[in-house]
């Protein structure tokens, strides 16, 4: 191996396939003007964007317009050359991953280019906000008690906030762009390392962009994003820590992989057990396949992960099994239900436009397609290929992420956040079908157009993956205040208000509030929004049973919000956080009015939509300490 | 030896600036620059230090990214162990020794190490071979590369403007509330976000009668507050009129106790 990738591909030369002439226009297009096209496709996109928030956000039909035709511009170029035979170098394969990891992140940024929108971030930020006020790690943080026990990204934060003076979300901005490229650029380098082919390994790191929550979940300031790329350095490191010839170079690479476990371990619950998962599965795939070094150094590498992440959630994480626990009844109890009666109990949740849902069955059906055929490949000519076979094996995992969209309740979401990991083997398998239709002889022998024909698909597979991705299609575009409705219910008021909450109220206190402005009471107010509390909103006057229920929760505050009563959340959202039952006609006046006829109960604020009610001489006084 | 060693001693003194424009309180763009080097300098020498063998480009700056994300958790964890407060001036410490143990240990470790012969690395054969063909274009794919970069960071500006220039909904905030730390006074308050200047009329009741009235001009985003006193043995209301109109109170806030009916256009009546 010599100690580089590119040194394996420099001895043997380029393979026929990446050597072969092409008629497709794509393929002569130099890389450098691909990544301009991008940069044009970014711009455009922003432009959409802004017709969003300067007209009717995600109804404005011009921005919707603008916002695709930028993605086209990113996507099409990238997938055309990536999928064309004609020679790439392992340099321009990566150069244009590159382009597009970037280009997607900064059509992220620049969804909400002031502040943090997206929900989860304000868990995040307040776990960073906490650190750096106490100097501890396991800080209390309401919006996300399992977090503080993964306080990963917080601390990389924290440094970087400490060495440089810049903002929270300046720093967060830097730490989730440059951990979502790390991690798509070593998903690459490991693919490289294994399939031994940087085409293939391009088109299988193309593919996984129809991962749902790849450019939204996976590149916000959460500890996911920070954690997958340790996932993705873990990968490689492993891989070449069973490749490298000298046993130096090998305890080198191993080394660096046990940093990447801890690292993940100390990150994110999840991503630290799909670690584990995918060590064990390479193990026992090398085992299979009879590479007994490989299976050794893997076998090592997933009991060194096995043991991190059960003395973690030991000694330091045990919330996380309460935490994990009602996710696992339901996908239990809903495939259990599935697999007896074939049918499952289920709510549906799905509100996509008729256009998504059919986007996102034919990528469904091309993608199982598309794995079937890679199973056959991988069968066929790699038998006795470790990563390959584990590949094989971690791609039926796509058919349990289809049960359990189907299955369970919530399933759509939990898919979607499954498929971050389900994708990685799926994609390469998929890339392999996918080269061995490009390359096979009546596909070359109608030349561009079958290329042009599977580009097009692949994009559409892609913007299947946007499209029914976050933000959802009644968020495309940022734009006027939404109410409950995630991050198109986070605007100036509730920024203002959160603020506010924190300077004048203090923090920790058990406030009732909407879904909108929930988040951000947790992330900018420190505040312990809670969750089921549509109770105190459901009745015209304040009753003993509510007082009774209020006192209960130890409610200390209620926000209401005027809006609330004038329109509906977006399809498929809920007035109140912890709701399940979607709301079809708008709050009544009196049932938010009542709290300023009840004696004793404050308005200690108002904003004119937005008020906040003291209810602490109702009931629940917390003990100062 | 010089020239081969020149990287660990540039990264040795950039941790050495970046720990002392932190101590000194440089200007926000010299920390911001030096503070950034400071971040990434661990990872590029203990990537130098534990992956000796020769690395690519591409290899290099990824590892280095990689273990500079690492270090801080690994490190803060440490630190926490060792109940040291994860406060600022502790981060800048753990990234300078970091660096400095990084030089000694990457110094080690070239010392160690046999320098290697270009004729027998396949990779530099490789570059050799390249080389006539990349030099083609560099300058043209360097421009074109810098244009797709203008306009990318042109579309993040471009953003920022948009997002900073789109129209809100005017409000203004009122409150009246108990300090944390003494129940006898409330902090009352108005901040104007209507996005232009607005002269506000205040008044405060107390049992129902204006025992106190502020005429306050803010201009957006200005806020007026004084601590008055405070109790709930009787009703406190504070109406918020935003001038002209002087009859109708725009916000109000109270304590939550009732008086007697007419008192205050907003004033609770029931019980």
């Amino acid at each position: 191996m010599g100690g580089s990738l590119g040194s394996r591909a420099a001895v043997r030369g380029v393979s026929r396939a990446e050597q072969a002439p092409e008629a497709s226009a794509l393929s002569r297009i130099p890389v450098s003007v691909i990544a301009l096209i991008a940069a044009i496709g970014v711009f455009v996109s922003s432009m959409g964007y802004a017709a969003g928030r300067a007209g009717d956000g995600p109804g404005s039909a011009s921005g919707v317009r603008l916002y695709w035709l930028g993605q086209v511009l990113i996507l099409l170029p990238v997938a055309g050359r990536l999928l064309s035979r004609r020679h790439l170098t392992q340099g321009g394969t990566i150069t244009l991953l590159v382009v597009l990891t970037v280009a997607q992140y900064l059509l992220k940024v620049n969804y909400s280019p002031l502040g943090f929108t997206f929900n989860d971030e304000f868990l995040h930020y307040r776990g960073t906000a906490n650190m750096l006020a106490s100097g501890k790690l396991f800080e209390l943080n309401y919006g996300l008690p399992v977090g503080t026990h993964y306080p990963g990204i917080e601390e990389v934060t924290s440094a970087l906030i400490s060495a440089t003076g810049l903002s929270i979300f300046e720093a967060g901005l830097i730490v989730a762009g440059l951990a979502h490229l790390l991690f798509i650029c070593f998903l690459y380098l490991a693919f490289c390392v294994s399939i031994r082919s940087h085409r293939i390994a391009g088109i299988a790191v193309l593919l996984y962009y129809g991962t749902p929550a790849l450019t939204s979940f996976n590149s916000m300031f959460v500890y996911e994003t920070l954690a997958l790329a340790f996932l993705g350095f873990c990968m490689y490191a492993g891989l070449r820590s069973a490749i490298e010839r000298s046993p130096q170079d090998r305890r080198r690479w191993f080394i660096i992989a046990v940093l990447c476990i801890f690292a993940t371990v100390i990150t994110h619950h999840i991503t630290s057990y799909m670690l584990t998962a995918f060590l064990v599965l390479v193990a026992i795939a090398s085992r299979l396949t009879g590479s007994r070094n490989t299976a050794v150094r893997f076998g090592i590498l997933a009991t060194i992960a096995a043991l991190s992440v059960i003395c973690w959630i030991a000694f330091i994480a045990r919330d996380t099994i309460s935490y994990f626990s009602p996710t696992v009844d339901g996908m239990v109890q809903g495939l259990n239900s599935l697999t007896k009666s074939g049918s499952s109990d289920a709510p549906s949740t799905s509100t996509s436009p008729f256009g998504n849902t059919v986007l996102e069955a034919l990528g469904i059906l091309v993608i199982s397609v598309l794995i079937i055929i890679g199973c056959w490949q991988a069968w066929r000519r790699h038998r006795r290929h470790p990563w390959i076979i584990g590949m094989m094996i971690g791609s039926l995992g796509w058919f349990v992420d289809l049960g359990i969209r189907i299955a369970t309740p919530d399933g759509q979401e939990l898919a979607g956040r499954a498929a971050t990991y389900i994708y990685i083997p799926v994609s390469v398998l998929a890339a392999l079908a996918l080269t061995k239709l490009v390359n096979s002889g009546p596909v070359r022998r109608w030349g561009a157009a079958i290329t042009a024909l599977i580009v097009a698909a692949v994009v559409t597979l892609l913007i299947d993956g946007l499209a029914n991705g976050w933000p959802p299609f009644w968020e495309r575009l940022p734009g006027p205040h939404q109410v409950s409705s995630f991050e198109a219910s986070v605007g100036p008021q509730e920024i203002a208000t959160s603020y506010w909450s924190l300077t004048y109220l203090g923090s920790g206190n058990r406030i009732a509030a909407d879904a909108g402005i929930y988040p951000v009471l947790l992330g900018y107010g420190d505040q312990n929004a809670l969750q089921d509390i549509s109770f105190l909103y459901d009745t015209p006057t304040w009753t003993a049973t509510v007082a009774g229920e209020a006192s209960g929760d130890e409610v200390q505050y209620v926000e209401t919000d005027v809006r609330l009563t004038k329109s509906l959340p977006a399809p498929g959202n809920t007035y109140f956080p912890g709701d399940t039952a979607i709301p079809t006609a708008t709050i009544p006046v009196a049932d938010i009015d009542k709290y300023n006829n009840i004696t004793g109960v404050s308005r200690v604020y108002d904003d004119g939509d937005i008020v906040i009610y003291d209810l602490q001489s109702l009931g629940y006084v917390p003990q100062k300490p | 030896m010089y020239r081969r060693n020149l990287d660990i001693f540039l990264a040795g003194g950039i941790a050495l600036l970046g720990g002392a424009a932190f101590v000194a309180h440089a200007p926000g763009p010299v920390q911001v620059v030096l503070g950034i080097a400071l971040f990434f300098t661990p990872g590029y020498l203990w990537s130098e230090a534990i992956l000796s063998m020769r690395l690519s480009g591409t290899e290099r700056i990824l590892t280095t990214a990689g273990m500079s994300l690492i270090f801080p958790i690994l490190g803060g964890f440490l630190f926490f162990a060792l109940r040291i407060p994860l406060l600022r001036p502790a981060w800048v410490g753990l990234l300078v020794v970091l660096t400095l143990l990084g030089v000694v240990a990457a110094a080690i470790q070239r010392l160690r190490e046999v320098p290697p012969d270009p004729r027998l690395d396949p990779r530099q054969q490789a570059r050799g071979r390249q080389q006539p063909s990349k030099a083609r274009f560099p300058v043209l794919h360097g421009f074109i590369y810098g244009v797709a970069a203008v306009i990318a960071l042109g579309s993040v500006a471009y953003s920022v403007k948009s997002a900073d220039t789109q129209k809100q909904p005017a409000y203004t905030m009122l409150w009246l509330t108990a300090l944390q730390n003494d129940s006898a006074k409330a902090s009352l308050g108005v901040t104007n976000h209507q996005g232009v200047t607005e002269t506000y009329r205040l008044k405060f009741l107390t049992k129902g009668k204006v025992t106190t009235t502020w005429n306050i001009t803010l201009s957006d985003g200005q806020t007026w507050q004084r601590t008055v006193a405070y109790t709930v043995d009787y009703s406190i209301v504070a109406d918020l009129y935003l001038l002209p109109n002087v009859t109708t109170p725009y916000r109000y806030v109270d304590n939550g106790e009732a008086v007697s009916p007419s008192a205050s256009p907003s004033a609770k009546t029931s019980k």
